[in-house]
């Protein structure tokens, strides 16, 4: 891992078109973002059986649409909420060590061939410091945790109030 | 226990599936008489608004206590004073949550507060001012998750009375058509009079 860090400190982004695409949705999250909005797929026989209670509750064929669909965005956010807050397996955490045995640890992968700059031994040592402390605090995975729903907050409102309206009996 | 497909129907999530959070779910559908389709998920919704309530106070709680044990004691790399920590911080959460010490650990939780020079009102001050940020959001979160349980439940209301209402609707569109026509035979009636 050390390795493969070192070796993308070194790199210089993508080159093939296809590369780049893929890399342009590196920071696609979740999607609630996204001006197209929820696409849900009428036809699917559970969305169907939703329209239809919908229905039967005296909702028109657009309302009773406007209210799944509204519905399934809210799900989506909540979806969003819950794997914005899962824990790190402990498996995948960093062990905790001080910055000198992780210093040691580092020049101890290195070959005579690797030929490490001392400025990218620096960026890997505060790439994995930093990811140590994360992995052994809680309340720095919480803080990060937290983060993550304070900014999924103004997709939950809206997602709540758009499913608010959709429900509302219109004269 | 109510239908599974309640909480399965617009997701497929493997937090749904969750021991702990399908127990809240299903409690929460339980106290509304187990609905199902679109009633069972706006439920569902309000469920989830509950449990990050639940979370976040649990969490406030564990952080108020972890912030606590930090000024008391500085975390190193070693492992005595991993376990140092980890004992403090038992006690810490066992005198915030109200339960009850023994002899030893009361003693034990003086003596390391008096070599801070700190109280207990005091330590808990002053890691609230450290934290403030993260209590505030904690806040804003709770907050915004009661507003949603709030509009919710107003959803869920429009949805479960959508049909007398409708009936109402068109009881009272009926009446008004009534009256507008017995409104044109009177003045029919009027103008054959004159």
């Amino acid at each position: 891992m050390i390795a493969n860090r070192a070796n993308a400190a070194k790199s210089t982004g993508p080159r093939s078109i296809e590369g780049r695409r893929i890399s342009s949705e590196n920071a696609h999250r979740h999607g609630l973002a996204s001006a197209s909005g929820v696409s849900l797929d009428f036809g699917f026989p559970a969305t169907a059986a939703l329209i239809e209670e919908a229905r039967g509750f005296g909702f028109s064929a657009s309302e009773a649409e406007e209210l799944v669909t509204r519905l399934a965005a809210g799900r989506d956010v909540i979806d969003a909420k819950h794997v914005s807050f899962k824990e790190k397996p402990e498996a995948e955490r960093l062990p905790n060590m001080s910055p000198e045995a992780l210093y040691r640890t580092i020049t101890e992968m290195e070959t005579p061939r690797s030929g490490v700059t001392s400025a990218e031994r620096r960026a890997v040592f505060t790439l994995l410091y930093r990811q140590i402390q994360e992995d052994n605090d809680r309340a720095r995975r919480f803080a990060k945790k937290l983060e993550g729903h304070r900014k999924l907050m103004r997709y939950e409102q809206r997602a709540v109030n758009q499913i608010r309206k959709a429900a509302r009996i219109k004269k | 226990m109510s239908d599974s497909k309640t909480l399965t129907t617009l997701s497929d999530a493997a937090y749904l599936n969750g021991p702990e959070y399908r127990e809240h779910v299903e409690a929460v559908l339980a106290s509304y008489d187990h609905p199902t389709g679109i009633l069972g998920e706006l439920v569902s919704q309000m469920a989830d608004a509950f449990w990050w309530v639940k979370i976040y106070r649990a969490e406030k709680n564990h952080l108020m206590v972890s912030e606590m044990a930090d000024r008391l004691i500085t975390r190193t790399y070693d492992v005595r004073s991993k376990e140092a920590w980890g004992q403090l911080h038992d006690l810490l959460t066992k005198t915030v949550s109200g339960q009850y010490l023994t002899d030893d650990e009361q003693n034990y939780l003086d003596e390391v507060l008096a070599s801070e020079g700190h109280t207990l009102q005091s330590l808990r001050t002053d890691a609230f001012r450290f934290r403030r940020e993260s209590f505030e959001t904690i806040d804003r979160l709770v907050e915004r998750q009661l507003k949603n349980v709030r509009l919710l439940m107003q959803s869920y209301d429009s949805v479960r009375f959508a049909p007398q209402i409708h009936k109402k609707i068109a009881l009272e569109i009926e009446q008004l058509e009534l009256q507008v026509n017995q409104s044109r035979e009177d003045q029919r009636l009027e103008v054959d009079r004159q």
